[in-house]
């Protein structure tokens, strides 16, 4: 979940230039778990490099004297860190897109799409909400997010997860 | 028969030695608003989908396993449209419920009823407080919810409509 300012990309005719918002998702991480023997030891490790990530999510936020709110989908490709062999993950680099039904105090209504990048915690998007009448309330977004969830220490070495499955 | 809930009550498990069980729930039904209509038709469709959790034994590892009323809480998230107003809201809702069946994955509400409230959003400019009441009945439901907005009430909606569990097993369905 994270918090953003909002930067309102169209004429906000008096009204405050700045506004604020939430984000709330779930994310789906992708990555690669490899395993091998060294030294007659057997190694279970995740690989940590970009792959896919998506999930739903939706946003509220207040811009240009209206609250605004989407719920719909996220997918991209995302770096995930720190990676847990019970599959948690911190978020690293990411680029994503964002598509969902977009709802507005102003009566507007209508896809709303988000173009995202993000680095470790911080997050910035692009995006509007696509109407019969075009394209409205388009934005910018800024701010931080973090995990709810956070990648596991490593089991203790007399665990059987270090153990080598049969046959291998 | 009358003396069958009064047994089920008076013998039921406490509470607090019930394992919790969780229930994920989608559904769909028809919207109708019970309030003035000079921006909106009377009628439009809904979407939800909610977390549900009670508390309730397993039938696997219960010898005398028996099925309970039970306290049940509930967080959904309904998206709404009738032609000309759009609305999202979120709510949370606390009450009692009877399942109809329980396994180890979930369970089937057999009849509910819950109160509560939230927050919501609509395309006709309000956006606040609601009040909520639901009842449940096997697979289905019906709610009851208005908005508190500039220091009214507004919209007031009644839905109804299909309530599916996902994550129920079928145990004894």
């Amino acid at each position: 979940m994270g918090a953003h300012v909002v930067v309102p990309l169209e004429a906000t005719e008096g009204r405050r230039p700045v506004g604020v918002g939430v984000d709330v998702g779930y994310q789906v991480q992708w990555y690669t778990q490899r395993s091998g023997r060294f030294d007659g030891t057997f190694v279970v490790w995740a690989e940590e490099h970009p792959a896919w990530s998506y999930g739903p999510v939706t946003h509220l936020w207040w811009q240009s004297g209206h609250w605004h709110h989407s719920l719909g989908a996220r997918f991209g490709v995302a770096w995930p860190l720190r990676v847990g062999l019970d599959g948690d993950w911190w978020p690293g680099p990411a680029v994503a897109a964002e598509a969902g039904l977009g709802l507005s105090t102003s009566g507007v209504s209508g896809l709303d799409v988000q173009g995202v990048v993000e680095g470790p915690w911080v997050q910035g998007r692009v995006g509007g909400v696509v109407t019969p009448q075009g394209l409205v309330a388009p934005r910018l977004q800024l701010g931080a997010f973090t995990p709810l969830g956070a990648p596991s220490n490593p089991p203790p070495f007399d665990s059987d997860q270090w153990k080598a499955p049969d046959g291998a | 028969m009358w003396w069958a809930w009064v047994g089920t009550v008076a013998y039921a498990t406490p509470v607090w030695e019930r394992p919790m069980k969780d229930n994920v729930v989608v559904g769909i039904g028809v919207l109708a608003h019970l309030g003035p209509l000079d921006d909106r038709k009377r009628f439009g469709v809904e979407v939800d989908g909610a977390l549900q959790r009670i508390w309730h034994d397993s039938p696997y590892y219960t010898p005398d396993f028996r099925l309970e009323p039970t306290p049940v809480v509930q967080a959904q998230w309904q998206v709404g449209w009738s032609p000309g107003v759009w609305f999202s809201e979120l709510n949370g809702q606390v009450g009692a419920l009877y399942p109809m069946t329980v396994a180890d994955g979930g369970y089937v509400p057999g009849g509910a009823a819950m109160g509560g409230g939230g927050l919501v959003l609509s395309t006709d400019g309000s956006v606040g407080p609601i009040v909520t009441g639901s009842v449940l009945g096997p697979l289905s439901g019906a709610r009851v919810a208005v908005t508190r907005w500039q220091g009214a009430w507004h919209a007031p909606r009644l839905s109804v409509g299909l309530q599916l569990p996902v994550t129920c097993c079928s145990y004894y369905l």
